[in-house]
Order: C-alpha cells, then sequence, then structure tokens
C-alpha cells in the first residue's frame, strides 16, 4: 500500500514536473536575498522558508551572513548574536528540503563599516583599512567631507586574502552551498592615494583584479562567484547615478573579469534595462528589485521578454530575479504577515513588491517566452 | 463673423496638431527610411512618391544611399554611370525640405568597396587604396560567392593609406554639400577586411583601434563643419558573445572601437531576424541609437515597441539616445517603388517581405500615444 503511495505521488510530480520544468529554464533564479537571523529568531526563519518561500516557487535564497557565523578558522572576526554550525545547519536542511538554493554572502573589498560602525574585519584586522587615514565618525551623515560611505579593504594587502578567503571556505563549507556572494557593491574606496600599494593605480584594474582573484579562489572547488552589478556600470553615461552604477571609473571591469562571474543587477527607482548590457556582454545577469511594486514587475517582465528575444548564446545569460530585502529578516517576515508596518523612508513597499514578484512569476506562461518564431 | 471663425478654426486645428507631431518628434525624433538614390530617370518617380507616400506617413528622414551616382565635379573620376546631376538631386532636396524630411547622404567609407565581382569606383580609379590588392575579384578559380576562400565579402579601402582621406574627403564634402545635409551616413557596415595581414601598413595593428581611428577621423572631418556621423553599427558588437554572428555583429574583433570613438556618432544598429536589444546596449554607453529593421513585420513592430519602451523608462541622460527607426529596403529604389504599390512581387529569397514590414512600422507609429 505504502508502495501504491509512493507510486501516485510519483506520477503526480511527474504530472506536474513539465510546468515547473519550463519555469526553471524560464527564470532559473526566483530568489530573495535576506540577512541571516539572530540566533533566537532562527525557527521563525526556518518557518517562514518552509511556510512561504517553498509554496511561492522562490528557489534561491541568498543570505547575508558577514560575520555572523561562530568561525572556527577565525574566532576573531565573529560577532554577537552569531549563528552556531548547528543552526546553520537547520536554515541549510529547510533549503534542501524545499529545494531553495542557497548562497552565503559576506562582503569582501567594500562595505567593512556601516555608517559609524567598523565592520568586524578592519576592527581586528585594522592594517587592512584602505584608507587609515580616516577616523570613523561619532555621527554619521552623508554626504560627509571624507566622502566616507563605507571603508574598504586594500585589495593589494599582503595578508588579506588569506583571512578573508579562510572564512569564505569555511563559510561555503558550512552551507554545502555551490555558489558564494561577495557583494562588491558600492565599493567608493578605491585605490586611494593615500594607499602605499594602491596611489596611482587604475580602479578599473583594481576592481577586475579583486572579482578575478575571488573568482579564482572560489573556480578551484567549482563554486560561484555572485556579485551586485554596480560597479561595472558608467554611472554618468547612463545616467544611473553613483549608487547603482559607478561614478569611480571602475566600469572598464566589465571587460576584464571572467564571464562566469554571476551578475546581480540591482535597480530600485526605474526598470533599466541593463540586463541587456550585461547579457550582451556575455554574463548570467539576475535582475535585482527592492521597493516599488510596478517598478518590480517592469523588471520581471523586461527580463522574460528579453529572453524570449535572445539569441540561443545569450538566451540563458538571463537567469531571472533577485528580491531584495535591506532590513533585518526578523522585521521582515514581520512586516509580510502584517504584524509590523514597513516604514520605507524613500518610497515603496518592499514587502508589497516581493509579493507581486511571485506572484507575476506563478502567473507567467513560460512557454509564451520560451518559443519566439519571426513572422 | 464668419470670416473669422473660419481662420481662427484652421489655427487652432493647425496647433494641435502641432502639438501632436512636437511630442512624436519628442518620442521618435527619426522616423526615417533607407532608400537607394533613384537613375536619373527614375527622380521624378522618386520625388512623387516622397511627396505623395513618404510626407503624410510622417516619415521625418530620408537615408540616400548615393555613393558615386552623382556627378562629382571634385572626383569626376570617381563617378559611374547613371549618375545624378546636381539638378536632380536639387529635386530630391527640394521635396524632402518641403515635406520636412531631412536628408542624409551615405557613401560607403572603409568597407564595401566592391560587390560580388564588381568592384566600386574608388579602388577602379584608385587600386592603391586596396586594402587586400592580393585578392582576386575578376576571373581566378571562383565566382566570388559568399564564403570562398579569401573570405572575400566586399573589398576595402586601407585606412591607413596616406592618400585615401585627400580623395574620399572631398567626395563627402561634395556630397554633403550638394544634399545641403547636416548629417553624413559613412556605411561602415560588414567590414571584414581590415589590418590584413599582406597589408604593409595594417599588418598587425590592432583591429578595433584600426576601425575606431576611421570612424574617429571621419566624425573629426566633419565636426568642422557641423555635419553628423551616422554610421551602421554592427562592427561596434561581439557576434560571438551576442550571438547575433558576423553579419550585424563583428567577428573580427573591432567591437572594443566601442569604448574608443566620439559618442556624438550617430549609431544605426540593424538587426533584421529577431528584436535584438542592442539598443540599450549603444544608448547605455552613451551613443544616440536608431533601430533598423528590414523584412520581417512582426520583428519591426517589435523593434519599436522596444524603443519606445526603453525611452519610457529610462534616465533623462539616456532618454535622448533611444533616438527612433530606420526603416533599410536593400532594393533599387525604382523596385521598391514599385513593390510599394504592388506593381511588383517581394522577393526577398530570405523570407519575410520589407514593403509589408515598412507599412506596418508606420502604421504603428501613427497608432503611438506619445
Amino acid at each position: 500500500m505504502k508502495k501504491l503511495l509512493f507510486l501516485i505521488i510519483t506520477l503526480f510530480v511527474s504530472l506536474l514536473a513539465p510546468g515547473q520544468e519550463n519555469l526553471n529554464k524560464l527564470l532559473p533564479v526566483r530568489g530573495i536575498c535576506l540577512s541571516a537571523p539572530d540566533p533566537e529568531g532562527l525557527d521563525q526563519f526556518i518557518d517562514f522558508i518552509n511556510k512561504e518561500l517553498v509554496p511561492r516557487k522562490i528557489n534561491t535564497l541568498v543570505i547575508r551572513i558577514g560575520y555572523k557565523y561562530k568561525y572556527k578558522s577565525h574566532p576573531e572576526l565573529s560577532s554577537e548574536n552569531a549563528l552556531s554550525k548547528k543552526e546553520v545547519k537547520k536554515i541549510v536542511k529547510a533549503c534542501e528540503n524545499g529545494n531553495i538554493r542557497i548562497i552565503p554572502q559576506i562582503n569582501l573589498l567594500g562595505h567593512q563599516s556601516s555608517r559609524n560602525r567598523l565592520g568586524n574585519l578592519l576592527k581586528a584586522y585594522p592594517e587592512f583599512d584602505e584608507t587609515p587615514h580616516i577616523i570613523m565618525p561619532e555621527e554619521y551623515a552623508w554626504p560627509n567631507p571624507d566622502g566616507l560611505y563605507c571603508k574598504s579593504y586594500c585589495p593589494l594587502h599582503p595578508g588579506v586574502h588569506k583571512v578573508v578567503f579562510d572564512v569564505v571556505d569555511e563559510i561555503v563549507d558550512v552551507f554545502k552551498t555551490n555558489a558564494f556572494h561577495a557583494g562588491m557593491d558600492e565599493v567608493f574606496y578605491l585605490g586611494n592615494d593615500k594607499c602605499s600599494r594602491c596611489q596611482g593605480r587604475d580602479k578599473a584594474e583594481l576592481f577586475a583584479g579583486e572579482v578575478t582573484k575571488i573568482r579564482n579562489h572560489l573556480a578551484q572547488n567549482n563554486i560561484e562567484l555572485w556579485i551586485w552589478g554596480d560597479r561595472l556600470l558608467d554611472g554618468r553615461a547612463t545616467g544611473i547615478g553613483l549608487w547603482e552604477a559607478s561614478y569611480n571609473n571602475t566600469q572598464r571591469a566589465i571587460d576584464m573579469i571572467p564571464k562566469d562571474v554571476v551578475i546581480n543587477d540591482w535597480h530600485y527607482e526605474r526598470p533599466d534595462p541593463t540586463a541587456a548590457y550585461f547579457a550582451l556582454k556575455g554574463f548570467k545577469v539576475v535582475t535585482c528589485p527592492w521597493r516599488f511594486p510596478d517598478v518590480t514587475k517592469t523588471q520581471l517582465h523586461m527580463m522574460v521578454n528579453f529572453k524570449k528575444y535572445a539569441t540561443p548564446a545569450v538566451k540563458d545569460n538571463y537567469q531571472g530575479m533577485l528580491h531584495t530585502i535591506w532590513t533585518g529578516s526578523e522585521n521582515f517576515i514581520n512586516q509580510f504577515y502584517g504584524r509590523e508596518e514597513v516604514q520605507s523612508s524613500r518610497g515603496g513597499n518592499w514587502v508589497e513588491a516581493f509579493k507581486i514578484l511571485v506572484d507575476e512569476i506563478n502567473k507567467l506562461d513560460p512557454d509564451k517566452y520560451l518559443e519566439y518564431e519571426k513572422k | 463673423m464668419k470670416n473669422l471663425i473660419f481662420p481662427i478654426f484652421v489655427i487652432l486645428i493647425v496647433c494641435f496638431t502641432a502639438q501632436a507631431q512636437d511630442k512624436l518628434d519628442d518620442l521618435l525624433p527619426v522616423r526615417g527610411i533607407c532608400l537607394s538614390s533613384p537613375n536619373p530617370e527614375g527622380v521624378d518617380q522618386f520625388v512623387s512618391f516622397i511627396k505623395d507616400e513618404l510626407v503624410p506617413l510622417k516619415v521625418n528622414t530620408l537615408v540616400i544611399i548615393i555613393d558615386y551616382g552623382y556627378k562629382f565635379k571634385s572626383h569626376p573620376e570617381l563617378t559611374e554611370e547613371d549618375a545624378l546631376s546636381t539638378e536632380d538631386v536639387k529635386k530630391i532636396v527640394k521635396v524632402c525640405r518641403d515635406g520636412g524630411i531631412r536628408i542624409i547622404p551615405q557613401i560607403n567609407l572603409l568597407g564595401h568597396q566592391s560587390w560580388f565581382q564588381s568592384v566600386g569606383q574608388l579602388l577602379i580609379a584608385y587600386p592603391e587604396f586596396n586594402e587586400t590588392p592580393h585578392v582576386p575579384t575578376e576571373g581566378g578559380s571562383t565566382d566570388l560567392k559568399f564564403p570562398n576562400e579569401w573570405g572575400l565579402y566586399c573589398l576595402s579601402y586601407c585606412p591607413l593609406h596616406p592618400e585615401v582621406h585627400n580623395v574620399v574627403f572631398e567626395a563627402v564634402d561634395e556630397i554633403v554639400e550638394v544634399f545641403e545635409a547636416d548629417a553624413f551616413h559613412a556605411g561602415m557596415d560588414e567590414v571584414f577586411y581590415l589590418g590584413d595581414d599582406k597589408c604593409p601598413r595594417c599588418q598587425g595593428r590592432d583591429k578595433a583601434e584600426l576601425f575606431a581611428g576611421e570612424v574617429t577621423k571621419i566624425r573629426n572631418h566633419l565636426a568642422l563643419k557641423d555635419v553628423e556621423l551616422w554610421i551602421w553599427g554592427d562592427r561596434l558588437l561581439d557576434g560571438r558573445a551576442t550571438g547575433i554572428g558576423l553579419w550585424e555583429a563583428s567577428y573580427n574583433n573591432t567591437h572594443r572601437a566601442i569604448d574608443m570613438i566620439p559618442k556624438d556618432v550617430v549609431i544605426n544598429d540593424w538587426h533584421y531576424e529577431r528584436p535584438d536589444p542592442t539598443a540599450a546596449y549603444f544608448a547605455l554607453k552613451g551613443f544616440k541609437v536608431i533601430t533598423c529593421p528590414w523584412r520581417f513585420p512582426e520583428v519591426t513592430k517589435t523593434q519599436l515597441h522596444m524603443m519606445v519602451n526603453l525611452k519610457k523608462d529610462a534616465t533623462p541622460e539616456v532618454k535622448d539616445n533611444y533616438h527612433g527607426m530606420l526603416h533599410t529596403t536593400w532594393t533599387s529604389a525604382e523596385n521598391f517603388i514599385d513593390e510599394y504599390y504592388g506593381k511588383k512581387e517581394v522577393n526577398t529569397g530570405r523570407g519575410g517581405n520589407y514593403v509589408e514590414a515598412f507599412k506596418v512600422l508606420f502604421e504603428e507609429i501613427n497608432k503611438l500615444d506619445q
């Protein structure tokens, strides 16, 4: 009887499978980017994965772990409230069961501080600081005379990669994953004139050099590198500005980095058609919305339409969508269930945007976009 | 009183129409067609076609492929048989001006200096400009179908030949002047022969630099008189990475030239079989881009809607880079006009129907809600 039940289930699953398979072809990545929870939020986080993400056919979770893990290789880097190995394994298991690919993120190069708080890497290794002459402020405000958004580590410091690659390897291992997200967005401090190693160097080459170094390290174990795409876009020529694109001359790095780096192309206020730019350059690209439902929806439709008309060489470069959530995962979950209100000082509502994205994805008829015949 | 009402009515109508036209001009600054220049005996029909068909369709740009089909005074040795006289050209210029059509003459520079077995006027008169003099163009062991053992599609001139610009720039200047044009189209598509290994000047050089050097030289020459340079965009796209192939994109390593040429060169981005989103690529690089369809009505329609949608969502810096549509026809002007009026059937040999595609394009343009 049990066997019969198994057969019936198998049959049922295989009947469902064609639709799912085509959706996987159309949008290989249907993801969400969340911060890692606190240990006490873990169960709720896992519940959320099981009850909300899996049924919505989310298949990718980028989890911003940073130093919120009890590293064995570098205990000096672990933050308070760090997750234990056992706790991470619970998340890994939930994702495994729900067929969600999990991709841990540690910010490399940039984002080594946040407002007036120095990150753990530069606290433990102040010698890695690209701009040691810039003192962390008591009160943070942007803009400021130092142009301090976040600190960076110096990509040419001879000791930095030994340390960060140890933690990258450890996190990839504990998450049992085949992809790692290195962040690398909004790197404003790079090739600083006062850095004895970087001074006078080409910033595009510095940025590309660091991407390539990380990619090569990961490639030894067949791990894919994911990064945010902003430094590869010219903020002035595109009019996209200094956040979602580059004002510090890093954009030529797009022609210097290996083509197997997966680009997370984030645009929040307009559906910029930069996915076409990356895809035509030969990169796999994932469009990343945030807080405006209408923009998010347009971005999704742009992605699938680009794919529809793409040449065979480029089709698979249009990889899908990754919704970003820039609040604590506890907050997000509360907001998702309406227990807390979304308060975006800059307009929009990321919970609404996420729900609409998933709704729209599940309304898509993949065949409509996978077959294109000219007339 | 009656005397007053009518003029007021007319003025109002004209104002409203003008406003709609303004908006269409904002949305699609270029609504063009690319045609071969007619033979002298076809000029009157050509002029009528412009007046009777193009103007009412709100076509506002005519790229006219003239090449050496004009009686050049500066270089009579370049003039083809059946060339147009100054008077012929002026008839075309006038009808365009009267109809609000910007006319942009094209002479193929760099590439397209031959067609099958027939060598173009420039290399007949100046064989020393040939980039690949070792490639036979007549007789030999081939009928010169492509592909052939020499990889010959069209001959090119050598962009580093010390004399070539003296000659071609004089022809360019003369043609710009006679057409009273503020833009010139240099072609520059499908340049397969470039930086040839046997050319003593070009051998071993970076092909992207050679291509960019030639674009920049032509642009700088035109800029002295505030004349805009238009070129086809294919050499600026990577044919392999984009999967677009060796015609509508480059297999000969010229694509990096996109980062080397001045941003005021207007890109004519031609794609015939798929609505490639390369307009976004060019626009985001900082270029004004015009999408150029040909023979598939559905592809053409999708390309138009892609253009206006990209524009709709663009940043203020990029918005104006989405510059419009230029329909290409690739047959003689006489044929096209006959086919347009149904006096002849369209046969592309490769499917599709460029007359239908043209009609659909302008029907859609005139339906757009700006």
